[in-house]
């Protein structure tokens, strides 16, 4: 007996698979499966109290047929009600994955934003750096006095190689801007239903 | 007494009529009683037959509303992702393009420097052949001394600069070429959405090359 219960009752991990599969609709039992079911019960309990064998069947037969049916469209009824769930569930988790996507695309724009204002005042201030360099080397050149020559040329050298920097520097934010995009196509692509 | 003999057959005879009219009636009724389940039985097994035939087409029915749902789902969540990565690595590449356009900018800056001093140096070359005496040439020696400095350290920056704008170039290639296959891929892999964002996106950049942009 024990066995044969063990047989009919779902285990336990069967049972988890079955919540976690959500939507998923097994199956629908045919009618010929039902007396095999119920053991063959009600037949033979109308054949034994009914004198009349062959209308006695058929009369159990109607009933098995209208318990069949019953089972139906119950079950029709429980298919339906798991096909809206499943509808809500891939609601809610869409509703989800895009609220997430649209924080991320906030974060991210926060993000460009704060490295462009960083890239332009860099832009700026080489562009000012390169100006007063070519003036200092301008002067350089016009200048007769040898002092003041050095002087304008240590000072032109000076702001000459702060180019380098500002554009070292600039490469370390293009590189961090860089990093936050994905590998193509993205990883991140889905399977929101799994 | 023989006369009780055909009256006791007569009376045998009403009874057998009696009883097999009657068993005939009986028979008659069982067979049509017997017909109508029959017909009852059979068209509950018709009807469950039906019924199991709607009961599959629904279960059919849902399973296909739920993948394309499904489908419809992914689509617009890829479409989504797609997209704002799309928008990021255009704004990343045009980042990475104004810092190349810098990097032009200061290599074409350094090398008008550069050009300047080298007049300057040969000038002043011409202007030592022609003179004659140590002492008027010490100033102009000192003069190509300060002049060769710093043209030599004008030399290393712009060397600097120019692998930093040979990167960049490299750099704003492969962005370039990241944001193309995105595109591409967004029109590949959204559905209608995607088609339509590719085409209007096609559209703007051919209007942007006619007007000249």
């Amino acid at each position: 007996m024990e066995s044969e219960n063990e047989k009919n009752q779902p285990s336990s991990e069967q049972k988890s698979s079955n919540t976690s599969r959500v939507g998923k609709i097994d199956k629908v039992d045919p009618a010929k499966n039902f007396n095999e079911a119920t053991g063959n019960k009600w037949t033979s309990i109308f054949q034994k109290f009914n004198p009349l064998g062959t209308i006695a069947d058929m009369y159990a037969n109607t009933l098995a047929y209208k318990i069949e049916t019953k089972r139906l469209e119950v079950e029709q009824k429980r298919i339906e009600e798991q096909a809206k769930i499943t509808h809500n569930v891939l609601d809610k988790s869409f509703k989800l994955k895009m609220e997430e996507l649209e924080q991320r695309r906030l974060a991210l724009i926060g993000f460009y934003e704060t490295v462009n204002r960083e890239l332009e005042r860099l832009h700026i201030e080489r562009m000012t750096v390169l100006k007063m360099a070519e003036i200092t080397t301008n002067h350089m050149l016009e200048t007769k006095d040898i002092e003041e020559k050095r002087l304008l040329k240590e000072f032109a050298t000076e702001l000459t190689s702060q180019i380098p920097k500002f554009g070292a520097n600039a490469n370390e934010s293009l590189k961090n801007l860089v990093q936050t995009l994905p590998q193509v196509p993205p990883a991140a692509l889905i399977d929101i239903a799994n | 007494m023989w006369w009780l003999i055909p009256v006791g057959i007569g009376i045998g005879k009403l009874v057998y009529d009696y009883f097999s009219g009657q068993e005939i009636e009986a028979r008659q009724r069982w067979e049509s009683k017997s017909r109508e389940v029959k017909k009852t039985v059979e068209e509950h097994r018709r009807n469950i037959e039906v019924n199991i035939q709607e009961v599959k087409k629904t279960v059919e029915e849902h399973r296909s509303n739920i993948e394309v749902h499904i489908q419809e789902v992914r689509d617009s969540y890829n479409y989504k992702l797609l997209t704002d990565i799309h928008f990021s690595s255009f704004i990343v590449a045009d980042s990475a393009y104004q810092l190349l356009d810098d990097a032009r900018s200061s290599l074409d800056s350094m090398v008008k420097i550069i050009m300047k001093t080298k007049n300057e140096k040969n000038e002043l070359l011409i202007k030592l052949k022609e003179l004659k005496t140590k002492k008027e040439k010490i100033p102009v020696l000192e003069n190509l001394k300060l002049l060769n400095e710093m043209r030599q350290s004008l030399f290393d920056d712009k060397d600097k600069v120019k692998q930093q704008r040979d990167d960049l170039y490299n750099e704003v290639k492969r962005l370039n070429q990241q944001t193309n296959e995105l595109k591409t891929f967004i029109r590949d892999r959204c559905g209608t959405k995607g088609i339509e964002w590719y085409d209007r996106l096609e559209e703007r950049r051919r209007k942007k090359i006619a007007e000249g942009k």
